[in-house]
């Protein structure tokens, strides 16, 4: 067992030395693997950001909701109490239709003169709504329908609709984007570590002469494999956060021109512990398949 | 013990490099292999160190037939034996110190343990005082010390040397074979190759192989019918 961890140690130790042996080398991995993994995380950044912002303005869903011209006022009280009691309605505003009218009227005066003689407005009540959740709003839409006062009841929230889906499709596309990132990660890495093993060929040759299993000639690699997913993933944090640092720092001189905030949020914690196994993971696949792939033909060799 | 039995090794696509070699090496033998170059001395050297599965016939060692044995089996019996190469396969991207502590490293052996067996292994060769040099600067003397320094580290029962003496002049030359004798009077069954055909004492094994074949298997004075 003690032995099992040595041989472990210095599997990394040997690792360790090739990383510094190929100083340069090491560092073009690192940064390439780190740009690549960039790609994906600033658009994960990007979609985050926008995510959080939609949801700062969910005051903004709105129902308009038309009464019949003729209703009871017992019928209004009904309806009215009814509204208090929705746990999702977070302001209620009625406006009778005279008002509403001289509304209207500032609005389409021309010269004095209305262009509309009689007013075609009815009662209506306006909500603002404390969720964003398609389903709530749905369900609430179709029971105010129920109520024989209402004439019409418009939904403002289909812009927020629109927003959710294309929020979903940005994840897709981020999912997809990280997948295909992954894979050329896998490409580059393996390719990287096959070249290595090449290069170590007659370390691996007289190994194998001498006796060692290909579990123990894999290790270094495996090793080397991991250290490059650690640095890539050391240089795309370094690139995000200071992509954030800047944006934030110029953000601030705009914000005080603006008068509103648009500096940007870091990712989660989990986001970038995902990141770093991922890219673990991809190194230590990439260098298993490819050191595999020298041992075979090292050993059709010799 | 080792036993070849009507053993024959082909190369895809070559002629046989061995043709119908039977012999047997005891315990504590020093064998000297000697045949013209394609003689198929290495070949007979791989094939007794499991590097090379025979084509035919059978090679017992330990009780196992190498010619059948699995991948596991024969990683153990591999490092039983302490290999010297023709072309020294030394690693020229470490130091003296870190190329013999890799067959310790492939046994699982680090630390204090390893360090002390380092040192015994350098200082027998003569290289003591040049462990933390690149092999790339050491004379061909030297490297080749080196190469059995990595081979004794494990402290095999048998070692084989595949032309240990290769390019040097006869001085140096001397001083490996040296080498050799002390470990064979320590018990040690070494096995080794050269092309030369240099004056054999008779208190040795005597194998001489041509164009794949067995010419010639003489034993030591001792084991002769008196
Ligand atoms: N891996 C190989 N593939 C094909 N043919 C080989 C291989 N190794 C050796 N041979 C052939 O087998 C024959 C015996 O080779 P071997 O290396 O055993 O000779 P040798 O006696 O060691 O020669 P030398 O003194 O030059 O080292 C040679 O003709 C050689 O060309
Ligand atoms: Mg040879």
């Amino acid at each position: 067992m003690i032995n099992y961890l040595l041989n472990h140690i210095e599997a990394l130790k040997v690792a360790l030395r090739r990383l510094f042996f190929a100083k340069a080398g090491s560092l073009v991995m690192f940064l390439i693997i780190g740009i690549t993994t960039c790609l994906p995380m600033s658009a994960l950044l990007f979609l985050e950001n926008i995510k959080q912002a939609s949801s700062q303005i969910e005051y903004s869903a709105e129902i308009s909701i038309f009464l019949t011209n003729d209703y009871k006022d017992d019928d209004l009280k009904t309806f009215t109490s009814f509204l208090k009691e929705q746990p999702i309605v977070s302001k209620i505003t009625f406006e009778k239709k005279e008002d509403a009218w001289v509304k209207l009227q500032k609005k389409i005066m021309i010269d004095g003169d209305s262009l509309i003689e009689k007013n075609p407005l009815p009662d209506s009540f306006y909500l603002s709504l404390a969720t964003l959740d398609e389903n709530e709003i749905d369900y609430l839409v179709k029971e105010l329908k129920e109520f024989a006062i209402i004439d019409d009841v418009l939904l403002d929230s289909a812009w927020v609709n629109k927003l959710n889906s294309l929020l979903s499709l940005g994840e897709l596309i981020i999912n997809f984007l990280g997948i295909l990132l992954l894979s050329v990660l896998a490409v580059i890495i393996g390719n990287t570590i096959r070249l290595q093993a090449l290069s170590f060929k007659d370390e691996i040759e007289v190994s194998k002469l001498i006796g060692a299993s290909n579990a123990f000639i894999r290790r270094p690699f495996l090793y080397t494999g991991i250290f490059y997913g650690i640095g890539g993933a050391i240089v795309a944090i370094a690139i995000i956060k200071l992509m954030i640092f800047i944006f934030n720092y110029y953000a601030y001189v705009i914000e005080s021109i603006l008068g509103f905030n648009i500096s940007i949020n870091d990712l989660l914690t989990t986001h970038y512990l995902t990141m770093i196994i991922l890219t673990i993971v991809i190194g230590w696949l990439a260098s298993y398949f490819s050191t595999n792939r020298t041992l075979s033909k090292v050993k059709n060799n010799s | 013990m080792i036993r070849f039995d009507q053993v024959y090794k082909r190369y895809p696509g070559y002629q046989e490099a061995l043709q119908n070699i039977s012999l047997e090496i005891l315990p504590g033998e020093l064998v000297f292999v000697t045949g013209p170059s394609g003689a198929g001395k290495s070949t007979l050297l791989k094939v007794l160190s499991s590097i090379e599965k025979p084509s035919s016939g059978t090679v017992i060692f330990e009780n196992f037939n190498l010619a059948q044995a699995k991948d596991n089996t024969l990683n153990r019996i591999r490092k039983k034996f302490g290999m010297v190469f023709q072309d020294h396969k030394l690693l020229y991207d470490r130091n003296c110190y870190e190329n013999v502590a890799l067959p310790l490293a492939v046994n699982n052996i680090f630390g204090q343990e390893a360090e002390k067996r380092i040192r015994a292994a350098l200082d027998k060769v003569g290289l003591l005082n040049k462990e933390r040099m690149m092999p790339i600067t050491l004379s061909g003397g030297e490297q080749q010390r080196l190469a059995i320094a990595r081979a004794i580290v494990c402290r095999p029962s048998i070692i084989i040397a595949d032309e240990p003496t290769g390019n040097l002049d006869k001085g140096y030359a001397n001083d490996i074979m040296n080498i050799f004798f002390s470990f064979q009077q320590v018990g040690v069954t070494v096995i080794i190759s050269t092309h030369e055909l240099p004056n054999i004492p008779m208190r040795f094994k005597h194998i001489h192989l041509e164009n794949g074949q067995l010419k010639l298997n003489q034993q030591p004075y001792d084991q002769l019918p008196a």
